[in-house]
């Protein structure tokens, strides 16, 4: 039993990790040339942890993280001239940990559980998408602006940041749970 | 004429609160328009008035956050136009929050009686992110204000946050205490 658990905490962890990696390759190499530096207005990452998250529940964090490191490595030139690995590092920490921040703000503070009677709410995920990008964004700027070794605009940076990932988000969830259920009929969570 | 009168009068409370609150932020803490207050208390009234009043109460609040600005802050520091816009958005903020969390469904503030504590403290922080970051953007545009991004933002949401919950808790916990204790002449 415990062994099986492992299996599936290890594939649900694969599963989150290839999601995100296949997010940012389909952000920074199909829709718009990413810039660490400034951000991008078609940011889907964020949605594929969000939706990691939904599916899977916190224990995806590692697979998260991973994911966003190794994109980060292939698609983003490993963070050259903001800070390197080390940087990279923190700000895909942050990157992983702004959802989950927002998922127990907003199960904290009674707003919404997310699912209703099996289904997705749309309407509280919206909500769990705008808010984890003005998250995302806050603490991206308070590392970006602390520890880079070059910093950007500060309003372009935030504009982009926020709408890329509000756009993003709500993109890649609406196609995660339109989509991911005609491939799976027999999955009930979303 | 009495919906009117009762416009009137709602607007003139919330104009006062407002005034109220950033007189006792101005001596409790100060306030400098670049850099912010950690206990900025009139996000609070503007909250409460909004949650007690409903939009109706604009007027009154987009009124008294220019008036304080002027009388009390020296028109931030000469800059009427770009701190007056500033202070507009300060007045939209909690108005965009409610509506945003009603429009997506996840709190309702239209009965008062039934309002969960935890959805007023989260509207808080929400109003406090959204009103940080809009002043942030309105102020860094306007190239007037000497503004660090950090320290601008910081203060901003550490002070709305504070100074919301101070004024909120104040008013909903503390007030009905002495409001409900019995008068002497009818025990």
């Amino acid at each position: 039993m415990a062994g099986m658990d492992i299996k599936q905490f290890i594939s649900h962890n694969l599963i989150a990790c290839f999601l995100v990696t296949f997010a940012t390759f389909f952000s920074s190499i199909l829709v718009a040339q990413m810039d660490s530096a400034i951000g991008s207005y078609f940011w889907f990452p964020l949605g594929a942890i969000i939706f990691s998250y939904l599916l899977f529940d916190t224990k995806v964090l590692l697979g998260t993280w991973v994911g966003s490191v190794v994109s980060g490595v292939l698609f983003l030139s490993a963070w050259k001239g903001l800070g390197g690995i080390q940087f990279g590092l923190i700000e895909s920490l942050l990157g992983s940990l702004a959802p989950l921040i927002a998922i127990a703000i907003m199960k904290g503070f009674n707003l919404s559980d997310f699912f209703n009677a099996e289904k997705i709410d749309f309407f509280h995920v919206s909500f769990l998408v705008i808010l984890s990008a003005l998250l995302n964004s806050l603490f991206k700027f308070f590392l970006m602006f602390n520890y880079a070794e070059s910093q950007p605009d500060p309003i372009d940076f935030m504009s982009t940041y926020l709408v890329g990932d509000m756009i993003g988000g709500m993109v890649f969830i609406y196609i995660g749970t339109k989509v991911f259920p005609l491939f799976s009929p027999k999955n009930k969570s979303i | 004429m009495d919906s009117y009168k009762l416009l009137f009068t709602n607007n003139l409370i919330a104009f006062l609160a407002i005034f109220l609150a950033s007189v006792a932020m101005k001596y409790l803490s100060g306030f400098d328009a670049e850099i912010g207050s950690y206990f900025y208390l009139p996000i609070g009234a503007k909250i409460l008035v909004f949650l007690l009043f409903g939009r109706q109460v604009l007027p009154g609040v987009m009124a008294s956050c220019i008036f304080c600005g002027v009388v009390l802050f020296g028109s931030w520091g000469g800059n009427f136009a770009w701190g007056a816009v500033g202070a507009l958005m300060g007045a939209l903020a909690p108005l965009i929050s409610i509506g945003v969390m009603q429009w997506f469904k996840v709190a309702n503030f239209s009965n008062l009686k039934n309002i969960d504590f935890r959805h007023v403290l989260f509207l808080i922080f929400f109003t406090a992110i959204i009103h940080a970051l809009s002043r942030f953007v309105i102020y860094a545009k306007s190239e007037v204000f000497n503004i660090s991004p950090i320290d601008f933002l910081s203060h901003y949401l550490v002070g709305d946050m504070i100074g919301g919950i101070v004024v909120i808790w104040t008013v909903l916990k503390l007030l009905p205490l002495f409001a409900l204790t019995p008068k002497l002449n009818k025990v």
